[in-house]
């Protein structure tokens, strides 16, 4: 098994260059002498602890803690605080520290500390990789049957094996229906079962915004045919290509369109494409002349299995899944997503995708991290 | 006239087979199948496809493993290969592109047009 790799940051040359002769033997070592330094360490080097002295010039110890927790919550923090500051403590371990220990500190003590932080360390990430397997597995065997029901299903609705009398299309048509369902049903539920345990990373790759958007719109083609709506897309004539995360922008949108398409009776959908150089984003609306939002349940409709009130319930069966998971995995990019609607108006919504690519051009950070080094 | 492109179908499960099958004759290829990764490989060695379609997860050896070694061949080295599966994790996809796979297709397939004009963009 590899050495972890340890980070001391003290401003004090005694205190860090004893610490480093403490630690040097067990594990890989790097040293820095101020907050500014630490993090740029950190985005150098796969850091699996760090020892932090809580006072020093320049960036304080509670000011880098922050940043090294916003950086990569797994990174493991021991705090060391000088003589009677109790308060830079508890601050330190709400913030996420492993431990305290104050100086002069026992070497037996602190080398203890930092065994049993890398423990956690070890024993967090193992469960998280378990945790995926399983998910994994489960997202498997649900979609393997599913997908061959569909995919059957649709050989006969495309009359690949003779003929449909109306009866019969009608009939598969539910059948396809209700497969689809299913599967996005299933989708959402792994989905938002990854992002309670925390389990989700991001893809950073290249993709076309308005390629997505017509395979999302392709699914629901027979759908839309169905209640008759007419849903046109808008977007400039050169390609929209973004760098951030296509799997979850994708399921982002397909969430919101199967809403739009689920509460129109009838009528249009119109969906929008448009990228903002000066806000690093791509919007994407969907513009529906359907029943419509009231603006106080709006809010509500974030919260899981909530879904209009009880009236509409029987008619528009299905949890209300798709709406949260809409919201939690935009929070995860960083984008924003807004609705407006009019009861027996229609819906407007507006999901705004943080472009990667445009981010890096303007040598900002990474979005999630808003972080300043002095 | 041209001969029709070979494509090579594998997948464990024989529903998936089949549907693949009618689905890729019905676009005008030749279509061989095989049932696991070392399958894949045995045959892909015999009858030279132009493609193959690989699933991932499968007994005896699976697409990753089996595209990695096809990569490893003088023969297989730069034969497309598109890895389709009921995956829909993250790591898989990076797993299918470090293994050498040149394209990803999420089961269900519903939009069996965005696998003809993969295809047709990868085998030209």
């Amino acid at each position: 098994m590899d050495k972890a790799n340890i980070l001391i940051v003290d401003d004090e040359m005694g205190p860090r260059e004893s610490l480093k002769v403490i630690l040097k033997p067990y594990f890989n070592v790097y040293t820095a002498e101020r907050g500014g330094q630490a993090i740029e360490i950190l985005r150098q080097i796969s850091i699996d602890l760090v020892t932090l002295d809580m006072k020093m010039p320049g960036l304080s110890g509670t000011k880098v803690l922050e940043m090294v927790k916003q950086r990569d919550p797994d990174i493991e923090a021991i705090i060391i605080t000088g003589y009677g500051s109790m308060d830079t403590a508890i601050e330190g371990l709400r913030l996420g520290a492993f431990d305290y220990i104050a100086k002069p500190f026992d070497v037996n003590h602190i080398l203890s500390l930092v065994r049993r932080a890398l423990e956690r360390r070890n024993a967090r990430l193992k469960l998280r990789q378990l945790k995926a397997e399983f998910l994994a597995n489960i997202s498997h065997e649900l979609r393997t049957p599913l997908s061959v029901v569909i995919g059957f299903v649709s050989i006969l609705l495309d009359q690949l094996v003779g003929k449909l009398s109306d009866q019969q299309q009608q009939i598969l048509e539910k059948v396809y229906k209700n497969s689809e369902e299913l599967l996005e049903l299933v989708d959402n539920v792994l989905c938002l079962t990854s992002l309670n345990s925390g389990d989700l990373s991001m893809a950073e790759k290249e993709f076309d915004v308005e390629a997505m958007v017509k395979g999302s719109v392709d699914r629901y083609r027979k759908w839309l045919e169905e209640k008759g709506i007419d849903l046109s897309i808008q977007s400039p004539a050169a390609e929209i290509r973004i760098v951030s995360d296509p799997g979850k922008v994708g399921r982002i949108f397909q969430n919101l369109l199967h809403n739009a398409i689920k509460f129109t009776p009838g009528g249009q959908i119109t969906v929008k494409l448009h990228r903002s150089i000066n806000r690093g984003v791509v919007d994407l609306e969907i513009i529906d002349t359907g029943i419509g939002i009231p603006r106080d349940q709006i809010e509500g409709m974030f919260q899981p299995f909530q879904q209009l009130d009880g009236s509409l319930r029987r008619e528009f069966s299905g949890l209300g899944l798709g709406l949260t998971v809409a919201r939690r995995l935009t929070d995860f990019l960083g984008g924003t997503l807004d609705i407006r609607s009019q009861a027996n108006i229609g819906t407007h919504v507006l999901l705004s995708v943080p472009d990667k690519m445009a981010a890096r051009e303007n040598g900002a950070f990474d979005q999630r991290h808003q972080i300043t080094v002095s | 006239m041209t001969a029709k492109k070979k494509i090579l179908v594998v997948d464990d499960n024989e529903d998936n087979r089949e549907i693949l099958v009618f689905r890729l004759k019905q676009l005008g290829f030749e279509v061989l199948v095989a049932s696991n990764g070392k399958e894949a490989i045995e045959t892909a060695f015999q009858a030279k496809p132009d493609i193959i379609l690989m699933d991932l997860r499968m007994p005896v050896m699976d697409g990753w493993e089996a595209t990695r070694a096809l990569r490893q061949t003088e023969w297989g080295k730069d034969l497309p290969v598109v890895a389709v599966t009921a995956h829909a994790m993250e790591e898989d996809r990076r797993r299918a592109f470090n293994a050498g796979c040149n394209e990803f297709i999420l089961k269900p397939v519903m939009d069996y047009s965005i696998i003809h004009e993969t295809i047709q963009r990868l085998v030209g």
